[in-house]
């Protein structure tokens, strides 16, 4: 419990902008190549905010600045991918199939949760908003926050977010077992002796003992400084964010086997769907003949905690975790679990309202879609929204772009699949509907919305923690009190060094090197995820939904409180477990 | 079921068609945003450098560019946005093909040139710093 003449004292200070570091003060860019085609990070300027236009149709009001108040200040983070890289049910060698499984392997799979720490301290440096000093009041996760639905990769994000430190390994303590030590994985990049394939040829470099390390480390975390929330994404519902998970994976998930080249991976793969019954029996013989079945299999250290979670598991996980930063649930209730509801709503202050969405499809394929009657459910929300005059924010996964899935249930109810240009025609039908946050694409991208005869919403998409650049941001929201609203948005670097330091093996040194590893990454065109520059930091403007004279200045400061005053309290616990 | 389902997906309109072929060794600038070596330009790339040249020439933008490739010539690419006052921004590219390491684009603000180039240059200035 917060004393009450420090927690009167923090809430009677002036509020001040924030001076902490972001991308508005420095950023991180490639410098020249220094071996071959390898790039090292350095530090670059920073970006001031770019306002957008497209749908307040207008340039804004010069003294907007003068007036404003925050309503709101978010964090959003996505596509975290934390990473098992241990594993069997990985099935990495499938990125030296085809392009399309390019998801399966990444030089800085082990270095995962170093790298989430590593955003959680940004997220509590940034706290406080560096444009007006509110504190923040969420965090909102749109999803694959586990790479392979595997159980511990799920609990070890929990963790992180909750403050709590974790050590990254599975089966054998202090060793590192898999592809990126193995011979005949020659399509991935090996730290121990790089110059195996095209990593070495590439200049990528030599770093002995950076797997054992790194898989032995105790990661401690902050913890995040907020309450915050979360949604499905396809790699939390399906295998490979793609495939229906089958009892055949589930067994070699925490068995003692593990795949290095592609023949026994996808004989592996073709054992499921045989196992499944007789009509992929034939084409399995044939094809099994053909690839070499026996070859390409190692042993492993076999660990149950490697176990593929299903959706009501991973509700309950998160109603397992602690009441701080909370809330118990992350956004699930008890009655989303009884119901296997997958989607709920919940109000970050008097005056907004966030609805998350499960655009995953249970079936089969990375894109997403949203069934009727989760679509049903959310009309009627908007609706009592609206009339209660709340803003309202959408959470999901999968952003417009990703939104044309057909794959339809094989059994039980079958439901419609609404696809992106009718959602977002929904959507646009709500005035206080003012933004869609999401991600899935791994990419900085701000898509407007407008609809004919003005106004419209905001769709902010954010990169992920596990490919370059490694970016999350922060989202305010602010009323001009001139008819207008604006969304700041801010994007977050992780709070590591842009260059590494050769044989820095801390935990920031290893996030470091994660994003030094990720922007050399060529298969990924890492570059082309980080977005423009009207992507990133900006002043999304939009006309107020309606009278904000509505939301009193009464109700935001005692939502401001509220928030300063769980700040506080975070600020007095802070220290890392 | 196809197990080497396609990945329609996550990434597909920002990777465009990439291709895993033998990779040329190169140092130079076009590596970085993965225009050498199969790769492709695509409409995410080309957005991004409109948008910079325009940025960078303090041009307000009332729309921001959206790009489109040709369903007839995937060399082709479009992209229409406007300025402050309504004007048509404007960006096409004609060489814009697969395997083209050095493509160019030219730049219209209501119908008056603001570049005329390659693109690579645009990029690189964005996200390399030079030492």
């Amino acid at each position: 419990m917060v004393p009450t003449d420090l927690l009167g004292r923090a809430l009677a200070a002036p509020i001040k902008p924030s001076e902490a570091p972001s991308t508005l003060l420095q950023t991180i860019r490639q410098s020249q190549t220094v071996n071959k085609s390898y790039r090292l990070l350095v530090n670059a300027p920073g970006e001031p905010y770019l306002p957008r236009l497209d749908i307040l149709g207008k340039e804004p009001a010069a003294d907007r600045a003068t007036k404003r108040r925050s309503l709101a200040y978010l964090g959003h983070f996505s596509d975290i991918h934390v990473i098992d890289a241990q594993s069997p049910g990985r099935l990495e060698p499938l990125i030296a199939l085809t392009a399309e499984f390019i998801d399966a392997s990444r030089p800085q799979d082990t270095l995962t949760t170093q790298v989430l720490s590593q955003m959680v301290s940004s997220l509590n440096i940034a706290k406080h908003s560096s444009l007006t000093g509110a504190p923040m009041t969420a965090m909102l996760s749109t999803g694959d926050n586990a790479d392979s639905r595997n159980s511990t990769e799920l609990n070890w994000v929990i963790n992180i977010i909750d403050g709590v430190s974790v050590t990254p390994n599975t089966g054998k303590a202090g060793v590192y077992e898999g592809v990126q030590v193995w011979d005949e994985a020659t399509y991935v990049y090996q730290p121990g002796n790089p110059n195996i394939d095209e990593y070495g040829a590439r200049g990528f470099p030599q770093i002995p003992g950076m797997l054992n390390a790194a898989v032995s480390q105790n990661v401690t975390s902050v913890g995040c400084p907020t309450p915050w929330y979360t949604t499905y994404g396809n790699h939390d519902t399906l295998f490979m964010g793609n495939i229906q998970v089958q009892p055949a994976l589930q067994a070699w998930a925490v068995g003692s086997r593990k795949a290095a080249s592609w023949p026994a991976a996808t004989s592996n793969m073709l054992n499921w769907w045989a196992t499944e019954g007789s009509v992929f029996q034939q084409f399995v013989n044939q094809v099994r003949t053909g690839l070499g079945f026996a070859n390409g299999i190692h042993d492993v250290t076999p660990d149950a905690g490697r176990k593929l979670f299903d959706q009501k598991e991973f509700m309950q996980a998160h109603l397992a975790s602690p009441a701080t930063p909370g809330p118990v649930g992350h956004g699930f209730t008890q009655a989303n679990v009884d119901a296997m509801q997958t989607y709920w709503t919940a109000d970050l202050s008097p005056y907004l309202r966030v609805f998350g969405l499960d655009t995953c499809n249970q079936v089969d394929g990375a894109d997403g879609a949203i069934p009727q009657d989760q679509l049903d459910w959310l009309v009627t929300q908007l609706n009592e929204a609206q009339k209660a005059n709340k803003l309202a924010i959408v959470m999901s996964h999968h952003n417009s772009y990703t939104m044309e899935n057909i794959a339809a249930p094989a059994i039980g109810p079958s439901q419609p699949l609404i696809h992106a240009d009718q959602f977002v025609s929904t959507l646009g039908q709500y005035p206080n509907m003012i933004a869609w946050i999401n991600g899935h694409t791994h990419s900085n991208t701000i898509t407007a919305h407008p609809k004919a005869g003005g106004g419209g919403f905001w769709e902010i998409t954010t990169a992920s923690c596990v490919d370059y650049p490694q970016q999350q941001q922060t989202v305010e929201v602010i009323d001009n009190r001139d008819g207008t609203l604006s969304l700041f948005t801010t994007v977050l670097d992780h709070d590591s060094p842009a260059a590494w330091t050769n044989g820095d093996f801390s935990q920031r040194g290893f996030a470091s090197l994660s994003r030094e590893l990720a922007s050399n990454s060529w298969a990924f065109r890492p570059m082309t995820l980080m977005g423009s520059v009207l992507d990133r930091n900006c002043e999304l403007l939009m006309p107020a939904p309606f009278d904000m004279k509505h939301i009193t200045d009464a109700e935001v400061e005692k939502a401001k409180n509220a928030a300063q005053a769980r700040l506080v309290a975070y600020d007095q616990k802070a220290v890392p477990q | 079921m196809n197990v080497f389902r396609s990945r329609t997906s996550r990434r597909a309109w920002a990777v465009g068609a990439l291709v895993l072929t033998p990779l040329a060794l190169a140092g130079c600038a076009s590596e970085v945003i993965g225009l050498a070596s199969g790769g492709s330009l695509n409409e995410a790339i080309l957005s991004a450098a409109t948008v910079d040249v325009l940025v960078g020439q303090k041009v307000t933008i009332l729309a921001k560019p959206v790009c489109v490739v040709s369903t007839t010539n995937p060399a082709d690419y479009t992209c229409n946005g406007k300025a402050a006052k309504g004007e048509p921004i404007v960006t096409t590219v004609t060489d814009g093909q697969s395997g083209n390491t050095n493509p160019h684009m030219s730049i219209t603000v209501g119908g008056t040139s603001v570049y005329q180039g390659e693109i690579v240059p645009v990029l690189n200035n964005a996200m390399v710093v030079t030492q």
